[in-house]
């Protein structure tokens, strides 16, 4: 009932347990070589120009590849040529629990198929315009917080809307609950709806009746709400490579978008009423 | 009966979890803590059998958390239970600090008492 990795959906269901998953994760690290290594091994890099690299990277906040850039050591088709050799020999966890002798060939594609199955329900549907999302968050994250709200929350919302820029004044009492995240992208999301609508959330999620007055209940519930889509978000962003760092859960108004952040408002639509998802990326 | 200690600082999962291990009638919650700071402070005071914890919290965060409670006793058994879980990073990073299980949020019932119940 969320996106996992396959490591941890066999170590959730009792196929591995800890020690078998250590070792296939320590097998991987040794067996996919990171971006400057592989650069050596395919003779692009010399171990001199990967300690000038590391150098700069403790002054300035740049990936290898873009390190190795600057400094004039590589060029765009190298780190693509780096970046496919990478690709090419990654070994997946799958294949490492082989190679550890944690599964045999025959459990691994079974329990892959039924994994694909466990995950089927959290492919990333279309909706929001690629060109309204730079960042590539926005995206995953509406899609996300609209599975979470059917299934958490019993509530089938649509997507009815999508803007850029910040939220129009609410004509409701509302709440808002927010989730910040650091990373390769920065930002937060967050939730504004009415109160009756948050109530209904924490209803769902507390399995009894919440007043929407008592508003104590209805954040911490509604903002855990949006830390469960925060955290998947983050689990599904890892599968292309991005790492999202969450921050505790919090509320409050958000503030319109300054120079440099984009905000990105997903209107949810349903018989009970609708819901503004925000994702404001980049930094001020 | 099982004694655990229940940490995480929405009080929301706080009383999902309580629910869950009361009504199975194999568990007794004996506290719920709502930073990493409290857990460590009440997993000295109550010794619990399993402590179930959040990764991500004020004050001191469930990763730190867990390395101070292994500290202390290095037969703890503690299982995160995190919307993170799904994160491979951070499964790897809570199992090298002596987790025995990483659950993701949300959760259901079964789940819990599935990987509770498997806890030697």
């Amino acid at each position: 009932m969320a996106v996992r990795f396959f490591g941890q959906y066999l170590l959730e269901n009792g196929v591995i347990d800890p020690k078998q998953l250590l070792a296939a994760i320590s097998f991987q690290e040794k067996t996919n070589l990171k971006f400057g290594d592989t650069a050596i091994s395919l003779g692009l890099l010399t171990q001199e120009q990967l300690a000038s690299i590391f150098a700069l990277q403790r002054t300035k906040d740049l990936k290898t590849g873009e390190a190795a850039i600057e400094l004039g050591f590589l060029k765009d088709e190298q780190i693509d040529q780096v970046l496919r050799a990478q690709k090419n020999s990654h070994v997946m966890i799958g294949e490492a629990l082989v190679s550890t002798g944690a599964l045999g060939r025959e459990q691994l594609e079974r329990h892959l198929a039924a994994f694909k199955i466990d995950q089927e329900p959290y492919r990333i549907a279309e909706g929001i315009a690629e060109a309204k999302d730079p960042s590539g968050i926005a995206r995953p994250a509406a899609d996300l917080a609209l599975k979470f709200l059917l299934r958490l929350a019993n509530l089938n919302m649509k997507l009815v809307g999508v803007t850029i820029g910040p939220l129009e004044e609410p004509t409701l009492d509302t709440y808002t609950a927010r989730v910040g995240f650091t990373g390769d992208v920065g930002g937060e999301i967050a939730l504004r709806a009415s109160t009756s609508i948050c109530a209904r959330i924490a209803s769902a999620m507390l399995g009894e009746p919440v007043s929407p007055d008592n508003a104590a209940v209805v954040l911490d519930a509604t903002s855990e709400f949006l830390n469960v889509v925060g955290g998947n978000l983050s689990a599904a962003v890892a599968r292309s490579g991005k790492k999202l760092e969450l921050s505790t859960p919090g509320h409050g108004e958000l503030k319109a978008p300054v120079g440099g952040q984009h905000m990105l408002v997903a209107r949810f639509g349903a018989p009970e009423g609708e819901i503004d998802f925000v994702v404001l990326t980049g930094r001020p | 009966m099982r004694s655990v200690l229940v940490v995480d600082d929405s009080t929301t999962v706080a009383k999902q979890l309580s629910k869950i291990l009361e009504e199975s009638g194999r568990y007794k919650v004996v506290g719920h803590a709502a930073d990493g700071l409290e857990a460590v402070k009440q997993f000295k005071a109550s010794t619990p059998d399993l402590v179930c914890m959040d990764v991500v919290m004020p004050n001191l965060d469930g990763m730190q958390a867990l390395r101070m409670i292994k500290q202390i006793n290095g037969d703890a058994r503690v299982v995160m239970i995190s919307s993170v879980g799904g994160v491979a990073d951070k499964v790897a990073e809570c199992l090298k600090a002596g987790a025995v299980n990483v659950v993701s949020k949300p959760f259901d019932a079964k789940k819990v008492l599935d990987v509770l119940d498997s806890v030697k």
